[in-house]
């Protein structure tokens, strides 16, 4: 189970690993490591190739929140498998940037929309947002209503998806 | 425990030269797998890509738990059969990791004639079989195969309807067993994923139906596409004939890694175990232990001192037949019973061999047999001393033990005495032999001056002549020619007479994986024969 | 103390919390409002009594005056604390409180007023004697009056709403074309964020400081100061690091801005505590902005120099006592710095965060102290301001106060939505933090030097591998047996 891993929005790094009874072995980026995350009170002791340090950590999701060297850090593991197959339609649809509420939606289905185009105007936190379209194309639904909140990363417009060039 | 004490030197001549030609073997044997394994015509690996499918090793890869050993099955299957033309029987089969669970898998591979199944391919896929009925270990099928190879039909169609009669036992048997359609299963193959426990298909290359569109249209005018007949997404989402349907190669390798860790791991037999320790003396002197003529003697003391852990070794009745040793070791930390041949088997050696057999038997031990024998003692004071109900005794109890059996041929093993070291048809759970290795039913020699008395002796009856100095010499390179062809390694392997020739230097962890594998079958204690004292 | 028997703490989370210990250290009774939304909050379990509120949405609900009195009188709390945004200087509102016989713990709805208007409140400054920022005095509409006045007071001015807060209504103009235009932009946004267009003209100073004096007024017509908070460093003009003293002021300049203060206060007939914003140039000169008359968020770094519990002395102060000292025995003693925990991504434009927190612990000891009304697994949701925490520290000097926030940040650990605990340490331990050059500007000028380092390749190799173990993706329920595990990844 190949995944990929990318801290704090770095560059992704390879992992693979198998365990054993006491520990694993890690392959990041193609190099072995022998490692092991055990218990320690509430929180955790990461080691590897013999250096321990003390960790925080919690799983939420597809993001592991470490607190580490007295500093915050999220790294979010993927599958590079599933996002290649969920990869070809994520420009199709204009997602949340926060959570908040609609406040006015431009567009219907139906509409040819330009790169650039206003879609809908947002409001969080006291600040009206803008959400612009990210190429040419024509709406294929709209999810936002006018007084509604979503959450971030939630579907507000979608626009078809772009026909691919018949070989 | 004891250590083995070693007496080779390492600077001797003879060593040198041993090491020198058991090397050159080695090397032999790794060129003749690597072609076997990636010598294909560009076109098939193009193929490949363009149809977005992987290699059979590249799926291995995917299936097999990371960092974790390939125990492969006759790689050299099929190398001396077909001028050469379906390396491997076009199928890799082994043991691997698959979510922390020892597997045996069968991955077809159809770079070779789009990955047809030749005789040799049935007679393999049926070896994994048996293997996996006999350690009771999951399976997963990997299948990716044209169909049987039609021009050889009448060596495989009768006998390939076992591969199916066996799934079905298994099934019955509590052995699970998955499989991924990376190509198209047509007409009896397509009972292959059907009677798995679970079938995944690969949308756009796999396919399962009883018959192809050109056979359809043949039979009944009906024209119809592929995937129509039997693509994935009909036969999951329509017939249920498989269960999931899957967009690409590695989704499918995945999904397989998901559902084989749902299967509860099978108990092992409870056997003494110890922390794993390397062998004092280093396996790389093997090479220098083993002479190059066949009928030198060495001792086979030393080649276990160079297997077991920490050269350690409890050995049982050493004063008393001394052509056989047997004692106890720890391979990769697991305890087994050694039987190793170190000559011509007496009375004595098969007595002592008897009854070491029965004490690792009652105390649930396995047995390695380590072979280098040319057969029974023979002359007319043995044969008075009853050296054939001795070796019957030897025969009986073996034949009947409980505990798994391994058996490695480290040099000879002809006659008799291959049988009652566990030959091929004494069923051990595996059987591997070194690049040095022979086996016959007698050696090239007696064989080649038994056959020529014969044809001197029918020539003399038929022409009531004597056969000329020539015609003497032709028999006998006729003869040698065809002992050497089939006594040899290679000859063996391809014919599956062995589950894989193997360079000295991989013995230990062979055995190892061989060993953990055999462990997952319970050992049923069951009453032994009836001994002719 | 013979004062009141119940209160009711018209507000919510970290302040909330804050004044509740208060109330509880001095036996009085609690009340608190809350919304639907708060109702697993560490407020509501601490309050002895906690009465529901309703509003769409849920920031409405603080601001509804007659559920807020009605619940004071249910409960029979004789007195409410507003503690700080909401309704805390809405003169409306603490006018109600009175004329429904409840106390308003705060300075009286005259004062509120009178300091509230931007323009009314630098007329009042001015005649109390405080020193005014150079402007216009009144509001402008006339661009070339604006141009006029910019000319008297020399570029660069600021043209600033009246009704205006938080950045918006105001523009920066450095010459008569701007200074045009900005009157202009700075009106209409005004109008339309405030529905109050009145702009007026300031001298914009350069480097300022912003530095504000606590003050406390009783009935009895005493007033004091307690000294000086420089909370110089800001985003889009909301304060993330506070201290007391300010590392810039002398101790003349302190007594001058102190007693400005007060006399403010006395003008206005002030009572309870209350904050006089002054801005600070490079040449130590001060100008009034603003009063604030309310608690303050930074207020702890004032109680820990000075070891006054200013909610205390409101609570006193509103049920008629006297103030218990003058202004001599006021002492300051020590440094202490405030930093702000909020859920927002720091390095990428503060965009607030919203999320369970999954994991909180906040680091402990004599130098630290954590106002917070957050628990673990409560939701940081989009309906109010993102503020986890306040984590202030002490220190017997500027230096060890620095040191002991670098580590009480370091140890602070909560995961879940994003926080600026680790762009808080940067800052703090920057060397223009650390040689007290603060001002309004910092966190601009030193943007490029406060960006987020990347882990170095050991962290980071302990990360990813702390992370894959972790992870349930890596199957991590199964083992490789021996030998397998041992032999690796042999193949034959």
């Amino acid at each position: 189970m190949l995944r990929e891993l990318s801290i704090n929005g770095g560059k992704p790094n390879e992992v693979t690993l198998t365990r054993r009874a006491n520990g694993a072995r890690v392959w990041l980026n193609g190099k072995s490591l022998e490692a092991a995350l055990s218990p320690s009170g509430n929180d955790w002791v990461v080691t590897v190739d013999g250096r321990s340090v003390p960790v925080s950590l919690v799983v939420d999701r597809d993001k592991v929140l470490i607190h580490a060297f007295g500093r915050t850090w999220r790294i979010i593991v993927e599958d590079p498998a599933e996002r290649a197959m969920l990869g070809a339609n994520q420009s199709d649809v204009a997602k949340a940037p926060m959570p908040g509420v609609t406040v006015n939606v431009m567009v219907a289905a139906g509409d040819t929309v330009t790169a650039g185009q206003t879609l809908l105007i947002i409001e969080s936190m006291k600040m009206q947002m803008e959400i612009k379209s990210s190429r040419d194309g024509e709406v294929a639904q709209v999810d936002a209503r006018v007084g509604e909140s979503f959450t971030l990363g939630a579907p507000l417009v979608t626009l078809a998806p772009l026909e691919e060039a018949e070989a | 425990m004891q250590r083995i004490h070693s007496q080779i030197e390492t600077s001797s001549e003879g060593y040198r030269e041993n090491r020198a030609h058991n090397l050159g073997l080695a090397k032999e044997l790794r060129e003749r797998m690597h072609a076997a394994r990636f010598d294909r015509p560009q076109r098939a690996f193009d193929l490949l890509a363009e149809r977005k499918k992987l290699t059979v090793r590249a799926r291995l890869e995917l299936l097999l738990d990371p960092g974790t050993p390939f125990l492969e099955f006759s790689p050299l299957a099929a190398c001396e059969a077909y001028d050469g033309t379906a390396p491997q029987a076009v199928i890799v089969t082994g043991i691997g990791i698959v979510n922390g669970r020892e597997v045996v898998i069968t991955a077809g591979d159809s770079t070779i004639k789009g990955g047809s199944w030749y005789p040799l391919t049935i007679k393999k896929i049926i070896r994994a079989m048996d293997i996996a009925i006999e350690n009771n270990l999951p399976m997963i099928h990997l299948i990716d195969s044209g169909g049987a190879y039609l021009p050889l039909q009448d060596d495989i169609y009768a006998m390939g309807g076992a591969v199916y009669y066996n799934q079905c036992r298994m099934s019955a048997l509590g052995i699970q067993q998955i499989a991924l359609v990376l190509g198209p299963c047509t007409a009896g193959g397509a009972y292959l994923p059907t009677l798995c426990d679970i079938s995944i298909i690969v949308r756009d290359t796999g396919f399962v139906f009883l018959a192809g569109p050109p056979l359809v249209k043949a039979a009944t005018g009906q024209d119809v596409t592929a995937d129509e007949l039997g693509g994935a997404d009909m036969q999951t989402a329509v017939s249920g004939v498989a269960d999931y349907a899957v967009s690409s190669e590695q989704e499918g390798l995945a999904l397989v890694r998901e559902l084989a860790g749902l299967w509860a791991r099978k108990p092992k037999v409870d056997i003494d175990r110890r922390p794993i320790e390397d062998p004092f003396y280093d396996p790389d002197e093997l090479y220098g232990i083993i002479p190059r003529d066949t009928k030198r003697q060495f001792d086979m003391r030393e080649v276990i001192a160079r297997l077991v852990d920490g050269s350690r070794f409890t050995e049982f009745k050493p004063a008393y037949g001394e052509t056989m040793v047997t004692g106890w070791a720890f391979i990769l930390g697991m305890k087994v019973g050694i039987l190793g041949n170190n000559g011509v088997l007496f009375s004595e050696a098969a007595n002592k061999a008897t009854q070491f057999m029965q004490l690792c038997d009652r105390d649930g031990i396995p047995l390695l047999f380590m072979h280098n024998i040319t057969g029974f003692m023979v002359g007319r004071e043995y044969e008075r001393g009853g050296i054939t109900k001795d070796g019957a005794k030897m025969l009986m109890v073996q034949a009947n033990l409980t505990v798994p059996k391994l058996s490695l041929f480290v040099n000879a093993s002809q006659g008799a005495g291959n049988y009652a070291m566990t030959g091929r048809a004494w069923r051990p759970r595996f059987l591997f032999s070194w690049p040095n290795s022979r086996s016959a039913i007698m050696g090239p020699e007696q064989a080649v001056t038994t056959l020529t008395q014969v044809r001197i002796a029918s020539i003399r009856r038929e022409q009531g002549r004597v056969p000329t100095p020539e015609e003497i010499e032709e028999i006998t390179a006729n003869v040698g020619e065809y002992f050497d062809r089939t006594s040899g390694p290679y000859h063996l392997t391809s014919e599956l007479r062995d589950d894989g020739l193997i360079d000295m230097i991989e013995t230990r962890n062979t055995l190892g994986m061989a060993l953990s594998a055999s462990l997952s079958a319970p050992i049923i204690r069951t009453p032994g024969g009836v001994l002719r004292i | 103390m013979s004062g009141f028997k119940k209160v009711l703490v018209a507000n919510r989370g970290e302040i909330a919390c804050r004044v509740l210990r208060t109330l509880r250290r001095l036996d009085i009774a609690s009340v608190v409002v809350y919304h639907e939304i708060d109702h697993d909050s560490p407020a509501v379990r601490d309050a002895d009594e906690a009465v529901l509120i309703t509003g769409t949405p849920p920031v409405s609900a603080y601001l509804d005056i007659a559920q807020i009195i009605a619940a004071a009188k249910s409960t029979g709390a004789e007195a409410i604390h507003p503690g700080f945004g909401f309704l805390s200087e809405k003169a409306e509102f603490a006018q109600a409180v009175v004329d429904a016989g409840l106390v308003f713990i705060g300075p009286p709805a005259s004062a509120i007023s009178a300091m509230g208007d931007k323009i009314e409140s630098k007329k009042l400054a001015a005649l109390a004697g405080v020193t005014t920022v150079p402007g216009s005095g009144d509001a402008i509409d006339d661009p070339e009056e604006a141009v006029a006045v910019a000319q008297r007071i020399g570029y660069p001015v600021l043209l600033k709403a009246s009704a205006g807060g938080g950045g918006k209504g105001m523009r920066i103009a450095h010459n008569d074309a701007e200074c045009r235009d900005g009157l202009v932009r700075a009106g209409a946004e005004a109008k339309a964020a405030f529905g109050d267009g009145r702009v007026f003209v300031e001298k914009f100073i350069v480097e300022p400081r912003h530095i504000e004096i606590q003050v406390l007024a009783d009935g009895h017509g005493n007033v004091v100061h307690l000294g000086e908070r420089e909370c110089s460093i800001q985003r889009r003009y909301q304060k993330v690091v506070e201290e007391a003293p300010s590392p810039f002021i002398t101790p003349d300049v302190r007594k001058a801005m102190g007693e400005q203060a007060c006399a403010l206060a006395r003008a206005v007939n002030y009572t309870s505590a209350g904050t006089v914003e002054m801005v600070v140039d490079r040449d130590r000169n001060f100008y009034f902005l603003e009063m604030n008359t309310r608690i303050q968020v930074e207020h702890p770094v004032t109680e820990m120099v000075t070891g006054v519990d200013i909610v205390e002395q409101q609570l006193r102060v509103a049920a008629g006592e006297a103030l218990p000292w003058t202004q001599d025995e006021i002492q300051q003693r020590g440094h202490a710095i405030e930093v702000r925990i909020y859920a927002e991504d720091a390095d990428a434009g503060y965009l607030p965060a919203t999320g369970k927190l999954l994991k909180v612990r906040f680091p402990t000891g004599p130098h630290i102290r954590i106002d917070h009304g957050v628990v673990e697994g409560q939701e940081i949701g989009a309906s109010f301001d993102p503020m986890i925490a306040k984590l202030i520290t002490f220190g017997a000097d500027r230096d060890k106060a620095i040191e002991a926030m670098r580590e009480a940040l370091e140890q602070t650990v909560v995961l879940g939505p994003v926080t600026n605990i680790d762009f808080l340490h940067r800052v703090v331990s920057h060397p223009a933090f650390q040689s007290g050059a603060t001002h309004t500007g910092f966190l601009d000028i030193y943007s490029e030097d406060l960006a987020v380092a990347s882990a170095t390749s050991d962290q980071e190799k302990l990360l990813n591998v702390a992370a894959a173990l972790a992870h349930p993706d890596f199957d991590f329920r199964y083992e490789t047996p021996e030998p397998a595990a041992t032999i690796g990844g042999w193949r034959v």
